[in-house]
């Protein structure tokens, strides 16, 4: 290992164990102790900073020799990633919720009161289990089989679809909210230790709501990440990377409402601490899960089993033999609760909202631990996403009616004008429902879905609109949250219930309707240098209106892997979401003819006329690796004038341009195939207009080939212009043609080559209209030349056109989900602001109970 | 029978109703892992692996699917087809698992997990789902 890395690592370790040793003196009465426990907490939070530190360090200065930096970054990665590959790999992203969970420490010490012993050697327990782990597989040991002094020259490099600013912060917001959910955790263990069964709750509600709002942050950003990125459509697949995020989120969720039910009511003791551990529990569980390799057959994400699999087995045990352990210790001692509560009332549709909440939970973690519980009976299987939603709906269907309902209910009884104001917001529901049937919406669940999402979103925005009027912007985040969640749930069922989707192949340049649309490919759009090349399809709607879809379909040069990135266009009331499936170049066609043109020179080309306007170097700046330049031509055809650009760039295999579609002749293209930037002329190859090359055939001194009663006769080069040592490589053929009428006349067909690239200049034969003569290859030695005959009217093989394979779709209303999700986030904000501010102002009043 | 027993029965009566509903769903959703022949015999959706044979993968246009062939260690052979986007280190993989239904001859898979050797190790890999399952 790293030696800095590794003491700071050990150093972490041992300040933990320390810590905690004289936590427990301080149990026992030793009044000093906590003092050193306190220092040498803050000893291993500063130890774990430094090694985050080192292995940043490691990572900014490229130390290839370090397993972790070189599986995980590259010399090419921009500074921003580079900072991100810190917790791209599994080392990197325990070390992370180290850090956090060291941090989260800072201020748990200072608020945790006269729990502070017991919690801070529960919590200490679950950093040590961290710290165990990274020092069992260290992001500081260095690659195997390497001799001393070697290093490799670069890294792997960050898997390209991480490289998205979305996906760079999901990870340390997920960790953040890992690490609060081991607070109420600890907080549980240590009252169910001293036996104070009540105070616990209000000290760690706010880091229960802080893990509510990490994870769902967490959760928003993978899912748009996944949404916008992936081109799989969609932006939840029930993958068991995603559940082991979802599960704990709901766990923790049902945490809160737990909490604020004891904390009105003063009873539910039981459920709350079973509900705090469970939370951790969970964490553990999707920890092991997701990193041990059990799944490794299951999922599209790579579990690769690190060898450390028995240890989150034993970290798993730990977690359940403590909490459960703990509870089960002192069960009979919690004191018994007794006395019915009104059915119509908070507290009631509390319970089964959390009740309906756990079941959420435990049917997800069913579907996510299928392998493992099917493994122990038969054959491993696996449920797919018909599962979930299958069983969910019906559950979310409750869900979103509790919430609608709650809002007008006291924790004892319903609240004034309860039947009145929930027929009058149900009536709201049921009437923007009946909006949505009118548009289309059908399917007697989903409609039913949408009807209570409504009445959930409908309620709690009457609320929050009533405490806000009241001035208490705090008291108004619950409220607030439950806006955003019943938006949320509408915006799942509208996106995915009720998207249309076509997939769809186009050929270069020809029209297809889909849905409504009108897609066109219009070619390859090779922006910059290294930049990831855009295929561009023009998306043209029912109203004329329309736009460039850019979706990406590149190769990754170091891994090799075919990327694709969707395009997706957002609209007030839909998305439009355009995704590759398959590009296929097609086959260069015989029938390309070429014209060569000068600056400024307009020439007539079959039934187009064609002028060069200038270069467009503004490409040409890069890396110096790559130049790409463009020829701005202006197309004139049937009266109508277009301007393209088609570019050239330089490549490994050569000069690469790609063809650019005319709008006004569909299956014609042009191509830009070379360039004389001295001389001002381009050569541009026009495919698809019919004709070609009609004969090809290589000639020696003095042979003839005859075309069309046409007799063409190789006279010899002429090297009048040929001086390499000036740079001018022109060479000239000169041929005698010799027409049927038994007229003769001498034609040069010409080579111009030069540093700035190479032309040829094709002859037109006299008395044949619209065929030329161009020069292939030449040979000095023996005298012979290739020559190949161009014919407009010359009907040869058309060749095979790009074509780009899409799957297009429409998501009606999926803005509803995303802005539910912020919503619902900023309600939780609000919420831990509201629950935070109160606890410490209970603080400072210790005479309160 | 008071009321605190009433709602209890309710309260249980649910429980149970619900996890046999979960129960059901899941019994039903699960893809076992099957050999080829096991694969072609029913119509549920399974589960095989397999190696892909080189040069075998091909677009068919007219379908807009992914066709490939797949072999396991018998040498036994089954023509996979996928709707989606070929998965980008698809070429190298060493092992390909495909879910889904025997369906005319070939097995439509609604998913497929590509496994790579060991230079992507660590990498997480993509999501190749057809956005039609």
């Amino acid at each position: 290992m790293f030696i800095p890395g590794a003491v700071a690592l050990w150093g972490a370790l041992f300040a933990l164990i320390a810590s905690t040793i004289f936590y427990i003196r301080s149990l026992r009465g030793d009044a000093g102790a906590r003092a050193w426990a306190r220092q040498t907490y803050a000893l291993a939070a500063i130890a774990t900073v430094l090694a985050t530190g080192v292995l940043l360090f490691l990572i900014l200065t490229h130390d290839f020799r370090i397993h972790y930096v070189f599986s995980y970054s590259d010399l090419s990665l921009p500074t921003p990633y580079l900072v991100s590959t810190l917790w791209a790999g599994q080392e990197g992203s325990f070390l992370l919720w180290l850090l956090w969970g060291l941090v989260v420490g800072l201020p748990l010490i200072r608020y945790a009161q006269h729990y502070e012993d017991r919690t801070m050697i529960v919590y200490n327990l679950a950093q040590i289990s961290l710290v165990l782990i990274l020092l069992r597989q260290s992001p500081f040991r260095f690659l195997t089989d390497l001799s001393p002094g070697q290093a490799p020259f670069d890294g792997q490099g960050l898997n390209p679809l991480l490289q998205n600013p979305w996906m760079t912060i999901h990870p340390p917001i997920m960790f953040l909210g890992y690490a609060a959910s081991a607070v109420p955790f600890a907080f549980a263990v240590a009252a169910l230790w001293e036996r104070r069964y009540d105070e616990w709750t209000k000290a760690s509600l706010p880091w229960a709501l802080l893990t509510v709002v990490t994870l769902g942050c967490a959760i928003l950003l993978g899912g748009y990440w996944a949404y916008v990125t992936l081109g799989w459509g969609g932006y939840w697949g029930w993958d068991p990377v995603e559940n082991s995020s979802l599960v704990p989120w709901i766990a923790s969720a049902a945490l809160v409402h737990g909490m604020l039910l004891q904390r009105a009511r003063g009873r539910f003791r039981k459920l709350n601490f079973s509900l705090a551990i469970l939370a951790y529990v969970l964490v553990v569980y999707a920890t092991f899960l997701t990193r041990s390799g059990v799944l490794a057959d299951f999922s599209v994400h790579s579990f690769v089993d690190l060898g450390i699999t028995s240890w989150l087995v034993g970290n798993l045990a730990g977690a359940i033999l403590i909490g459960f352990g703990s509870l089960a210790w002192r069960w009979r001692e919690i004191p018994r609760e007794s006395g019915d509560e009104p059915f119509l009332s908070r507290t009631v549709f509390f319970v089964l909202a959390i009740a309906a909440l756990l079941g959420t939970a435990a049917m997800i973690l069913l579907g996510t631990s299928a392998p493992l519980i099917t493994r122990l009976a038969a054959k491993p299987s696996q449920v797919g996403p018909a599962f979930y939603n299958r069983v969910l709906l019906p559950v979310g269907i409750l869900l979103a009616c509790l919430l609608g309902i709650v809002p007008h209910l006291n924790w004892r009884g319903a609240a004034r004008e309860f039947r009145r104001r929930t027929l009058i917001v149900a009536a709201a529901a049921a009437a923007a429902t009946g909006v949505a049937v009118a548009v289309g919406a059908h399917g007697v669940l989903y409609v039913a879905f949408l009807l209570v999402s409504l009445f959930a979103f409908f309620s709690n925005l009457v609320k929050t609109v009533d405490e806000l009027r009241s001035k208490r912007v705090r008291a108004a985040g619950g409220y607030l949250a439950h806006v955003g969640l019943g938006l949320m749930l509408a915006g799942i069922i509208t996106s995915s219930a009720y998207d249309r989707t076509a997939k769809v192949v186009l050929p270069l340049g020809e029209g297809k309707h889909v849905l409504g649309y009108t897609l066109t490919f219009k070619g390859v759009e090779k922006a910059k240098p290294g930049a990831r090349d855009a295929m561009l399809v023009e998306v043209r709607e029912a109203d004329g209106s329309s736009y460039v879809a850019r979706p990406h379909l590149f190769r990754n040069q170091k891994t090799n892997q075919l990327v694709a990135n969707p395009d997706v266009r957002v609209h007030l009331t839909h998305d439009v979401y355009v995704s590759p499936i398959e590009f296929d170049p097609g086959t260069p066609s015989d029938s390309s003819q070429t014209l060569e043109i000068a600056k400024g020179e307009t020439r007539p080309f079959g039934p187009l006329t064609v002028t060069f306007q200038g270069f467009d170097m503004s490409g040409s700046h890069g890396d110096g690796q790559r130049i790409t330049i463009g020829a701005r031509i202006s197309v004139r055809d049937a009266g109508r004038t277009e301007q393209l650009t088609p570019k050239i760039a330089t490549s490994e295999q050569g000069f690469v341009g790609d063809p650019v579609a005319l709008a006004g002749r569909p299956g014609v293209a042009v191509q830009l195939t070379g360039i004389d930037a001295s001389g001002g002329r381009v050569r541009l190859a026009f495919s698809g207009l019919g004709g070609g090359v009609a004969q090809r055939a290589v000639l020696h001194k003095g042979e003839t080939l005859t075309y069309r009663d046409v007799r063409f006769r190789f006279d010899g080069f002429d090297l009048s212009d040929f001086d390499p040592e000036a740079g001018k490589i022109n060479i000239a053929a000169v041929f005698t043609v010799t027409g049927a009428g038994g007229a003769s006349a001498r034609i040069t067909s010409r080579y111009r080559g030069g540093e700035r690239g190479e032309t040829h200049e094709d002859a037109q034969v006299p008395g044949l209209a619209g065929v030329a003569l161009r020069l292939g290859k030449m040979n000095a030695s023996d005298k012979s030349v290739e020559v190949e005959l161009m014919d407009g009217q010359a009907s040869v093989s058309p060749g095979e056109p790009m074509r780009f394979s899409v799957d297009f779709t429409v998501k009606p209303l999926i803005g509803l989900l995303w802005t539910g999700l912020v919503v619902l986030l900023a309600g939780g904000i609000l919420a831990m602001a509201r629950r935070g501010q109160e606890f410490t102002t209970a603080l400072a009043q210790p005479s309160s109970s | 029978m008071n009321r605190r027993t009433l709602w209890t029965i309710l309260g249980v009566g649910a429980i149970v109703a619900f996890v046999a509903f979960g129960a059901g769903a899941f019994k039903s959703n699960l893809t076992p892992y099957v050999s080829f022949q096991q694969a072609r015999a029913t119509k549920d959706a399974v589960q095989v692996a397999g190696r892909l044979v080189k040069g075998s993968d091909a677009f068919e246009e007219s379908s807009s699917r992914l066709l490939f062939t797949l072999m396991d260690d018998h040498g036994d052979t089954l023509r996979i087809a996928y709707k989606g986007l070929k998965p980008g280190n698809f070429n190298e993989a060493t092992q390909v698992v495909a879910i889904g239904r025997f369906h005319g001859g070939v097995l439509e898979a609604e998913k497929l997990l590509v496994k790579c050797p060991s230079k992507y190790q660590g990498v997480e890999e993509k999501e190749y789902r057809s956005s039609s399952s």
